[in-house]
């Protein structure tokens, strides 16, 4: 079985080895073409640029706490995936080739496909870091592009930030005044109801009751002063003790305590303090404590007139409502208020061009080197295409013939027996024959010359290229 | 021996009898002068693939000669045609001769019976002698008249003589069929007659020929001849020189490759 196989496909070889001068006539010229067309093929550049989003910037680590946004606000995830969307790619082909204003529909969806497709942004992987190559025969028309991406995306995203905090400023101004209003209805309802009812305005105070609560305590502590303070000696004494010992703290700042003046000044105080306590204790000033206590009686009575003032009517219940009503209210619009001025500052730290948060890590370049075609790649496809193609033609042509390669396909096909075979000797070949055999090598060797010689030329005549449809750079510099 | 000379040894015409010996003595011509001497070579016959692959032949033909039982056609008469022009005929022909050159006692006629191209007339270095269409039309000429010596020994040949437009209609003569049986009665029993004729598709005295022969040896050249030709050819004689069956005809497979000969020889004669 296998032999069999393999004889049929010997069979075949023989018959497309038959038809090898329409092989070399197939491929060559198919060749020559490919080769001539890849060798002119323009060079294609790659620019290159890489930003980098920073997710905590100093300033906003600066503004932590008191900026309205977390560290995350304004991460490229949205705009790299909209930044390809066709409103975006469309004002960038019109930048890039203004006459493609002129598009009919269908033409501008295909060139708008065809930009696309010569874009490629690798995404952010979650380093903060993500990239956008695109691919173009025109060198200065790559980097332009790309530098017009960058900027888009920049744009973008300062845009997005501005109008989200934009957003938020405003509705934090409108529930201000929102709360702004009703605090002053509240405020205005407070008034009224204090004209109305005075004394349990008043009383009604903590800050009053605090206040006789404190007031008692002081009056406490100074009749206790007052029970306890003895009238030693005369304030005279007093005073001299007291700059004795200033003198002597002088003094030793400036010298040991072995030093004369020190000894003779201490000695000084120690026989005033002697004194002094040798001296019999006066006795208790009987008004200073009766003074003191009349004071605390009557804090005492304040205090509880304040606090029996606190408990229990409806009034004091509508007014203590009233009072916790505009102080939520205050409390509320006083919270909107700092939000707001984060916001603000939000604002000012989110869509700002230098606020750091969007950094060039990589200005876009065009290495110096072309990145494609693979002319060397595309040279062996097309020389095994057209290899496959001549092959395909000898075959076709053979099997178009019927031509017989093999003495048993004679006997298979005819039923007839074979007396014998002879092999071919180029000797016996007719002039006419071996005249035929020579144009076809004649004309095999003039098609691989030529096809060489397209391989060899085509090199210096395909610099330039695709410089042709470039647009000024200053027609679309953003 | 460049130019024809007169003999007047034999006259077969009338007689209609030839012998083994008469047929050697064809090497004079009518006028007793010696004739011209065709050249029988093929490039190449030095080397034993070559011949090899022509004894096979031979020897398949010798077989259906022996193996022949009681045939309507006499086998010795072998027809070597092919569908179409340029598939190596004449090659075969000659090659085939050249064969019997070591058999001592066989005796072959090869008959340039291709009008179109008389290229076995032309490569014996016989072209413009007095051949087998002068005989078919002149009466007067004998059948030594028109077979030369060869240069093998026992290898004589008709070339195909003057052209002319009626060709077909002279082969297609009861002549013809005379001319064939007196050089069969001259091979002997070890003998053959070789009728190189045009291809089948484009000589219509092929067809003639083939009612003659008991052999045919249809060529059919590798990578060259298209399988509708044959099968035209094939259905041609059939139709008109048939039957054609297995027993009758025999393919023969020229211009193969070295590597698809059966025989397994070196170069080296």
């Amino acid at each position: 079985m296998a032999g069999n196989i393999l004889s049929l496909l010997h069979d075949q070889v023989r018959r497309i080895w038959l038809y090898r001068w329409l092989i070399v006539l197939a491929a060559v010229p198919l060749f020559a073409g490919a080769a001539f067309f890849i060798m002119r093929m323009p060079k294609i550049y790659e620019s290159t640029a890489q930003i980098y989003v920073d997710k905590q910037t100093a300033v906003a680590a600066a503004t932590e706490h008191v900026s309205l946004v977390g560290g995350n606000f304004g991460s490229g995830y949205v705009i790299q995936k909209t930044l390809l969307n066709d409103n975006n790619l469309h004002a960038l082909l019109f930048r890039i080739n203004p006459a493609a204003r002129n598009l009919d529909r269908g033409d501008l969806a295909n060139a708008t496909a065809a930009l696309r497709g010569r874009i490629k942004i690798d995404p952010d992987q979650g380093d903060g870091f993500f990239q956008i190559h695109y691919m173009d025969t025109d060198p200065v028309r790559a980097r332009d592009v790309v530098q017009m991406l960058l900027d888009g995306f920049i744009n973008a995203n300062l845009a997005r930030n501005r109008v989200e905090l934009e957003n938020a400023v405003a509705f934090l101004n409108r529930q201000i005044a929102s709360y702004a209003s009703k605090l002053n209805d509240a405020e205005k309802t407070l008034a009224k109801f204090r004209a109305a009812h005075p004394n349990i305005v008043d009383a009604r105070n903590p800050a009053v009751v605090a206040s006789a609560a404190s007031a008692v305590a002081s009056a406490r502590a100074a009749y206790e002063a007052a029970l306890a303070r003895p009238s030693r000696g005369s304030s005279g004494e007093d005073g001299q003790i007291a700059a004795l010992r200033a003198h002597i703290a002088e003094l030793r700042a400036r010298f040991t305590d072995q030093y004369p003046d020190v000894v003779a000044e201490q000695h000084r105080l120690d026989t005033l303090l002697a004194a002094r306590a040798a001296a019999p204790p006066p006795a208790v000033s009987e008004n200073a404590v009766a003074e003191a206590r009349g004071q605390l009686d009557a804090a005492e009575a304040r205090l509880q007139n304040a606090e029996r003032s606190t408990t229990g009517t409806a009034l004091d219940a509508q007014w203590a409502d009233l009072k916790n009503n505009a102080d939520i209210l205050r409390n509320n619009r006083q919270e909107l208020m700092g939000r707001r001025e984060a916001a603000q500052m939000s604002l000012a730290l989110y869509s700002d061009r230098s606020s750091g948060k969007y950094q060039i890590t990589s200005a876009p370049i065009v290495p110096p080197l072309p990145v494609g075609p693979n002319r060397g790649l595309y040279l062996m496809l097309a020389a095994g295409i057209a290899l496959a193609a001549g092959i395909g033609a000898a075959y076709l042509r053979a099997a178009i013939n019927g031509i017989f390669v093999a003495p048993r396909e004679l006997e298979e096909t005819f039923g007839l027996p074979v007396a014998g075979t002879v092999s071919l000797e180029r000797a016996w070949q007719t002039t006419g024959g071996r005249a035929i055999a020579s144009v076809r090598h004649m004309v095999a060797v003039v098609l691989l010359a030529i096809a060489g010689l397209s391989a060899l030329v085509s090199p210096f005549v395909s610099d330039g290229h695709g410089r042709e449809a470039r647009v000024p750079a200053d027609q679309y510099r953003i | 021996m460049n130019s024809p000379v007169t003999f007047s040894v034999m006259t077969p015409v009338d007689s209609g009898e030839v012998s083994a010996s008469s047929l050697d003595k064809s090497l004079e011509g009518r006028d007793g002068a010696v004739k011209r001497i065709g050249s029988v070579a093929t490039p190449r016959f030095d080397e034993s693939r070559t011949r090899e692959e022509f004894r096979v032949i031979k020897g398949h033909v010798m077989s259906r000669i022996a193996n022949a039982d009681g045939h309507r056609r006499e086998p010795r008469n072998v027809l070597i045609t092919s569908a179409s022009p340029r598939e190596g005929k004449t090659t075969i022909t000659l090659g085939l001769a050249m064969s019997f050159m070591f058999d001592r006692d066989a005796r072959v006629v090869l008959i340039d019976a291709d009008m179109r191209s008389p290229d076995l007339s032309r490569r014996m270095g016989l072209e413009g002698e007095a051949g087998l269409l002068d005989y078919l039309e002149d009466d007067q000429m004998g059948w030594n008249d028109v077979v030369y010596p060869t240069s093998v020994r026992g290898v004589f040949a008709v070339p195909s003589g003057s052209p002319r437009i009626y060709a077909p209609e002279l082969i297609a003569g009861p002549r013809m069929k005379f001319l064939l049986e007196t050089l069969r009665q001259g091979i002997g029993r070890n003998g053959i007659i070789m009728m190189d004729s045009g291809s089948v598709l484009s000589c219509s005295e092929t067809i003639s020929l083939a009612t003659h022969a008991g052999q045919i040896l249809f060529v059919a050249a590798k990578g060259q001849t298209k399988r509708s030709d044959i099968d035209e050819g094939l259905g041609r004689l059939h139709r008109q020189a048939g039957p054609i069956d297995e027993s009758r005809v025999s393919m023969v497979f020229n211009k193969s490759g070295r590597s698809q000969s059966p025989v397994r020889y070196s170069r080296r004669g």
